[in-house]
């Protein structure tokens, strides 16, 4: 097999992941000036800027007009163990977690929902909308459509100072145990954007999902909008 | 916020309701959704906001443009076999799914500064480098890049990695994988990827970036890969370990 030299863009690339983490270099850190690196190096002053472009592009890094350049906020992990698991790992860590309920109410069951939810067309379902917040900074919007009539008064006990999953444990005996989540992208809608505080058309994580409890029955079905510049899906598999 | 709203734009609206419909088994796979002539009667809206509309489901990948013939629904998706490492499993949109690879590059290299610390090896350490282009129903859709150090497989060189995947040719070599972590960010993609992919306008990339870990914890492969996101989505199985429940 032929031993090839690493091309110098994607060399460069890698020299400058490796800083960061060799460096343990904290986010908005400003990284060595473009000169100073391509000294270091010995790359080229284009073949350098490339590679930036690159990384901040891919959200490792960003720019600031007439200052420098700037290594990024990690993006929130969001993994399988579901929502609520993330907010108790990003409150452990020291962020601030807050939602706000959009609209919460009754209604009967679409074609789909009913699918989803393996009940009768028509069946009453709750339907909570809210928008999660981490450090004031609008992240995510949730949908979840919920049996109404084998969790008859959810909403009474739902509320912004509460998370699902205890209410559904301690009420009715109801615990997540297994569910499946396809992830997909989409764009912003105008509305969403709003909320949101993105453009519209901005791609969006579109992760849904229906959730089973220990008696494999329906807990929930749900859709979420999760902005794609803040978070990172991750899943972590061992055998 | 429900995407359903009467507010909405009536372009979006629309989005929707052509959604439902597939979601809703209404419009079946590799079908034709009613031409725009249809649409723009039955619902009375004009022909423009019809074409808005279905332009977004085909920037999600939901439905596809087949020039001269109509709009056809791309429907449920198909899981790619890789399921011995669970986790995120690549799902192909689309029904009787042909997956080919194509070798791009294979060589050898000096692993550098990200990969000797990886990987635990010297600068000057020799890895292998493999470049694969992913074909869906010979649609190209997406570049995988893999990185492992020589050591853990000397004899990759006879590998024909057009004909097998990365994870195939481990298993083949009976290398036990331990653990698999995974990220799968959104990005907008270099200008080179986009054109190799020749990616749409308006059609974002997914960046999916695995570790590969044996029996003693160490990582001994990595991968890159930048995927069309209009060509491909993926599924999650949760199961009771993964629950932290306090």
């Amino acid at each position: 097999m032929t031993v090839q030299k690493t091309p110098p863009g994607m060399e460069a690339i890698e020299k400058i992941e490796d800083f960061i983490k060799v460096n343990r270099l904290r986010p908005h850190t400003r990284i060595p000036c473009e000169k100073d690196l391509c000294d270091l190096w010995g790359v080229s002053r284009s073949t350098l800027r490339q590679a930036v472009d690159e990384l901040v592009e891919n959200g490792i890094l960003y720019r600031v007009m007439n200052k420098g350049v700037y290594v990024a906020e990690p993006r929130y992990p969001r993994d399988m163990a579901g929502v609520d698991a993330m907010v108790r790992d990003l409150i452990d860590q020291g962020h601030d977690v807050s939602k706000r309920i959009i609209s919460m109410e009754e209604i009967e069951a679409s074609k789909q929902i009913a699918r989803k939810l393996r009940v009768m067309l028509g069946t009453k379902v709750y339907v909570i909308i809210k928008c999660r917040r981490i450090d004031g900074v609008p992240c995510t919007i949730e949908t979840t459509y919920i049996n109404a009539e084998r969790y008859k008064g959810f909403i009474d006990y739902y509320n912004e100072d509460v998370s699902m999953d205890p209410i559904f444990e301690s009420h009715y005996n109801s615990i997540q145990t297994s569910g499946t989540e396809h992830i997909n992208v989409t764009y912003a809608t105008q509305a969403e954007a709003d909320v949101l505080g993105v453009n519209s058309g901005d791609p969006l994580f579109y992760a849904s999902g229906v959730a089973l409890d220990q008696n494999n029955e329906t807990v929930m079905f749900y859709k979420q909008l999760i902005r794609s510049d803040k978070f990172v899906f991750v899943c972590t598999v061992e055998s | 916020m429900p995407r359903e709203d009467y507010k909405m734009p009536i372009y979006l609206q629309l989005r929707e309701i052509i959604r439902n419909k597939i979601e809703d088994g209404e419009y079946m796979p590799g079908t034709a959704i009613p031409s725009e002539n249809k649409l723009a009667e039955s619902f009375g809206i004009n022909r423009i906001t019809i074409r808005n509309a279905v332009d977004a489901l085909v920037n999600e990948g939901l439905l596809r443009r087949i020039q001269g013939k109509g709009v056809f629904v791309v429907g449920n998706k198909n899981e790619l076999s890789i399921e011995e490492h669970a986790g995120f499993v690549g799902d192909a949109i689309r029904n009787d799914t042909r997956i080919s690879v194509k070798e791009l590059q294979k060589s050898e290299r000096q692993a550098g500064n990200k990969y000797a610390n990886l990987f635990g090896l010297e600068l000057e350490d020799e890895i292998y480098y493999i470049r694969q282009m992913h074909s869906i129903n010979n649609v190209e859709t997406s570049i995988e890049e893999f990185f492992l150090p020589k050591k853990v497989l000397p004899s990759l060189d006879m590998i024909n990695s057009s004909v097998f995947t990365f994870r195939d040719i481990m298993s083949f070599y009976g290398i036990k994988l331990k653990k698999m972590t995974q990220s799968l960010r959104i990005i907008n993609g270099s200008a080179k990827i986009r054109k190799q992919l020749n990616i749409p306008d308006g059609v974002a990339v997914l960046l999916l970036e695995c570790d590969f870990y044996n029996e003693n914890n160490e990582v001994i492969a990595h991968s890159i890969s930048n995927i069309r996101s209009d060509m491909q989505s993926f599924t999650v199985s949760m199961h009771k370990t993964h629950y932290s429940k306090d």
